[in-house]
């Protein structure tokens, strides 16, 4: 699983596939003030990209990539 | 492969010939679906064919049309003069990838655009038909060549990356902003437009925009793309146009100028160091001494408030200075900026001085001059050659307004013949293509300054979109047909011609032994006659050997057709998932063009069904016992006259019982015929018209181009099919086509006190048989040869003529092979075998059953030539 839950922590882990959509939807409505941490993301997938835009969960940690980091550091707010 | 390549070249430009008339005949006769049948089935087989090569782009619009004809075919859609416009200017461009395909063996860098946009023209012309008629400009207004941004469009990029997309454009690259609205079900055919755009090459910026915006996350359907893209590249057009092939629908691509990415913003100032420092380079920029202003613009920038606007405006405008010829209207613009702190858009650009009609896209002059000169730097000598290029470079220069430069083509022209060589004709390109840039500066009104103001006339205004258009037509109909080679090229009616006379050659030759008789007999002339006799044998051997000589200028290797399988048989198999060997024999058996090229689609088709449906899936096979991999066999050998090609595999073969339901459910025989069938007649059902056993219409066989086709294309030639199968065991087809078609060799029989003549290939021996070898079965005779009983048929019988008395107590008897049984023939005598041209029986004798055609005997006999397929 590239998600990985740990409390009120979801850590995207590698690549994230368009298949953690539904689950990181569900995940970002039940769990109470949810943080996504994205320094072991290598990739995502568009759909959980606008899902994290839908829902703009606390971002700690930029993905590796510089373009995909400046993209989420524009689109999602920033706490971390 | 190569070869096969330069194989495929001549016969799509044939393909594209043929559908262009009969295309233009539909024009005329929009009803005629056997023209419409004639089109399609050239398209089918282009698209086929190109699908050997790697050449997607091609392969798809030509599909693209096919499904059009489909339609027409299967008349849900109607001919219009529109409609053949589209498909007409659909199959020049695929004439211009043809002929780009010979010269560098790979598509134009923007084939799969073109191939895009005339493929979204083509499936408006479908969708909108029988409504109203489609706008035939549509396909080059669609083209987002001559696009420009909006001031506002780069509103959500980051400003340092516009400052870095900048300082590459000033640098001599191209900037390209990539605007890509995904589909909103993209998700589910496993697009992940994220995921493209983060590998689009050359990637200087991205952003991402809502498309509508985002319902509460309760709400929210994440399996839904509500994202669009914004990118900035600084790769080649075509690189990105490539990247991003499947989805070019929903790209746009817009080139990016140096004034679409300057943003200046920040606090505002009144400093009086910005005051001074407008004054002192509006001076300097009137004197054009760039490297003072950026010096000043360097220094001052280094030392003002970093959140300034002006100072924003000084790092952009020492970027701008960068350029080795930096834009002046640019520059006076951003030292503006520096004084106001808000930078104004340049107007030149947008509303150029010069009248719409001088402006054309100069790059793609440069680009048909280059590759006039690559083609000419590739080839030797030869006077002829320099008329296609000639014509293309002064139509070029007509269309530049450059008719003064015209008579240095000419002369140019002149001196190669003088030179022997095209090296004057390539020093005038070689200039020219120095001279083109600066008839843009001229035309522009303003010197060049940047490569932006260099590729100025390349942005055309609303007024001449159409020019592209044009301008694509123009280089379609000046490209030069094809680089000569050193094959004579001869068109095919004069070697037909010079076959004819050959044949009457070799048939009034046939006159002297007659001569010869005469001479003795009548005047008693036995030594005339034996001279005559010498001087025969002489005409003989020579009419004999150009004969020869003239089939062989015809004569092809079979290999022709039979290289197109390996890679047909490796990809549909893939295609398929079925694990298939293909064992190819005897290409090296030669036989005549006509039937070479004609075997073609038959040969496609048969082996298309042996893989479609012969040969069964791998666990189906494995459960079966066989080896999990099939083997599919093609076969050529020469057979007496004729030359035989077999197709068999290992598979699941046909079953008459299945084949004689379905010839019932069609309609195509009754149920009491079927019972009556054997097993064999039942498989030879296939060949009757309206007769397909596939159940599902796959894209490899069944759109409609049946067994029954094939057989016609085959007897058309002469030939034969037969299909024999075994369940479970495979089936075998074998064509069985004559060597050459224009001279047959016929023995002359007497029967019934007259002469005939007997088709050569179908006898198998001459014997005679005594009277009292002959049995009786009730009304049936019948003789036994060599241990095998073999039933007699009296020719005057089949003729209903008087048969003539027997001489002696002994029968001749002509064995004859037909439809694969032995036939014993009771004629009156043998008599020689010759060399005769069948003419068809025409006029009021055309339909009289048995008589295949007439020749001519050299003593000015009419021989019937007999058809014993029909007689017996």
């Amino acid at each position: 699983m590239p998600l990985v839950f740990e409390g009120n922590v979801i850590r995207f882990d590698g690549h994230c596939t368009v298949e953690e959509a539904l689950t990181l939807a569900q995940a970002l409505v039940d769990i109470k003030d949810v943080e996504i941490v994205l320094s072991s993301c290598e990739s995502m997938h568009t759909a959980l990209l606008q899902t994290l835009i839908a829902g703009q969960p606390k971002i700690t940690g930029v993905p590796q990539s510089k373009d995909l980091a400046s993209l989420i550091r524009t689109l999602v707010r920033s706490e971390g | 492969m190569k070869s096969l390549l330069a194989r495929f070249i001549p016969e799509a430009r044939d393909l594209i010939e043929s559908s262009s008339s009969g295309l233009l005949k539909l024009e005329k006769t929009p009803n005629d679906i056997s023209v419409v049948n004639e089109v399609f089935r050239a398209v089918h087989t282009l698209k086929g064919s190109s699908g050997l090569f790697d050449v997607p782009a091609l392969t798809r619009l030509v599909h693209v049309a096919e499904d059009l004809l489909g339609a027409v075919r299967a008349e849900e859609l109607n001919i219009d003069p529109q409609l053949v416009d589209h498909l007409l200017s659909t199959l020049d461009q695929v004439g211009v990838w043809i002929n780009h395909l010979e010269t560098e063996a790979t598509l134009p860098e923007d084939a799969d655009r073109i191939s895009q946009s005339m493929s979204t023209v083509l499936k408006q012309a479908f969708s909108k038909s029988g409504e109203t008629a489609v706008d035939g400009k549509s396909g080059a207004d669609a083209e987002p060549e001559f696009r420009r941004l909006a001031a506002s469009a780069l509103d959500g990029c980051d400003p340092d990356d516009r400052f870095e997309a900048f300082a590459q454009l000033v640098s001599g690259l191209s900037v390209q902003c990539v605007e890509y609205q995904p589909a909103d079900d993209c998700f589910f055919n496993g697009t992940d437009p994220l995921a493209m755009m983060l590998s689009l090459p050359g990637l200087i910026s991205l952003t991402a925009f809502p498309v509508a915006s985002f319902a509460a996350i309760t709400e929210l359907d994440p399996y839904r793309c509500n994202l669009r893209f914004q990118a900035l590249s600084v790769a080649p057009k075509s690189d990105i146009e490539h990247h991003l092939r499947y989805e070019l629908d929903h790209v746009v691509l817009t080139e990016v100028y140096a004034e679409d990415l300057i943003v200046v913003s920040g606090l505002p100032s009144d400093l009086a160091v910005f005051g001074d420092f407008y004054n002192e380079a509006v001076e300097l920029l009137a004197r054009d001494a760039f490297a003072q202003i950026a010096r000043s613009a360097k220094a001052l920038g280094a030392v003002t408030g970093p959140d300034l606007a002006s100072t924003k405006a000084l790092l952009w405008l020492a970027s701008a200075l960068e350029a080795s010829t930096p834009d002046k209207s640019l520059v006076a613009a951003l030292i503006e900026a520096v004084l106001t702190g808000t930078f104004r858009r340049p107007q030149v650009h947008a509303t150029p001085a010069v009248p719409s009609a001088l402006r054309r896209p100069f790059k793609r002059a440069l680009d048909i001059i280059s590759s006039q000169m690559r083609g000419l730097q590739e080839i030797p000598f030869e006077p002829s050659v320099l008329t296609g290029p000639k014509a293309t470079v002064s139509n070029l220069l007509r269309s530049l307004d450059r008719d003064e430069l015209l008579d240095s083509v000419e002369t140019a022209g002149e001196q190669c013949v003088e030179a022997g060589s095209f090296d004057p004709f390539l020093h005038l390109l070689e200039k020219l293509v120095a001279d083109i840039p600066s008839f843009a500066g001229a035309e522009n009104g303003a010197p060049s300054l940047s490569k932006a103001a260099v590729e100025q006339p390349l942005k055309v205004d609303e007024a001449d979109k159409g020019s592209a258009q044009d301008e694509r037509d123009a280089s379609i109909r000046a490209d030069p047909k094809q680089a000569p080679s050193r094959i004579l090229k001869v068109d095919q009616g004069k070697i037909d011609a010079l076959m004819n006379l050959i044949g009457e050659l070799v048939v009034s030759k046939n006159s002297l032994p007659f001569l010869a008789r005469r001479a003795e007999e009548v005047h008693g002339s036995r030594e005339m006659s034996r001279e005559i006799k010498e001087q025969y044998a002489i005409i003989d051997r020579l009419a004999q050997e150009m004969q020869a000589a003239i089939m062989q200028v015809r004569m092809l290797p079979i290999a022709d057709v039979f290289d197109r399988f390996p890679r047909l048989v490796r990809d549909l198999s893939r295609k398929l998932a079925k694990d298939i060997s293909l064992v190819i024999e005897g290409g090296d058996t030669a036989a005549d063009k006509n039937i070479i090229e004609a075997l073609n689609d038959p040969l496609l088709h048969i082996v298309r069904n042996s893989l479609d449906h012969g040969v069964e899936p791998p666990a189906e096979r494995v459960a079966a016992g066989k080896p999990q991999c099939a083997t599919i066999g093609l076969k050529a050998y020469q057979e007496a006259d004729y030359v035989v090609i077999e197709v068999n595999d290992d598979g699941r073969g046909m079953d008459p019982a299945k084949i004689r339901a379905s010839a019932v459910k069609k309609g195509v025989i009754t149920p009491d015929e079927a019972g009556r069938l054997s097993d064999q007649e039942a498989i030879n059902l296939i060949f009757r018209p309206g007769f397909s056993t596939a159940e599902k219409i796959s894209d490899l066989s069944g759109r409609g181009v049946g067994m029954d086709v094939v057989r016609t294309a085959i007897e058309k030639l002469g030939g034969r099919v037969s299909v024999t199968s075994r369940i479970g065991e495979g089936s075998n087809t074998k064509l069985m086509l004559p060597l050459s078609m224009a001279v047959t060799r016929v023995m002359i029989i007497e029967a019934a006190s007259d002469l005939f003549g007997v088709p050569m290939d179908l006898i198998v021996e001459t014997v005679r048989v005594e009277t009292k070898r002959i049995h009786k079965i009730k009304q049936a005779e019948a003789f036994v040869l060599r241990d095998q009983l073999i039933p007699l048929v009296r020719m005057a019988d089949l003729l209903s003529l008087p048969a003539r008395p027997l001489v002696d107590d002994a029968e001749a008897v002509l064995v004859c092979r037909i439809d694969g049984r032995l036939v014993g023939l009771v004629i009156d005598d043998f008599r020689v075998g010759m060399d005769v041209i069948v003419k068809p029986l025409e006029g009021i004798v055309a339909g009289i059953p048995g008589f295949s055609g007439t020749t001519l005997l050299g003593d000015g006999r009419v021989l019937l030539v007999l058809d014993l397929k029909e007689l017996v």
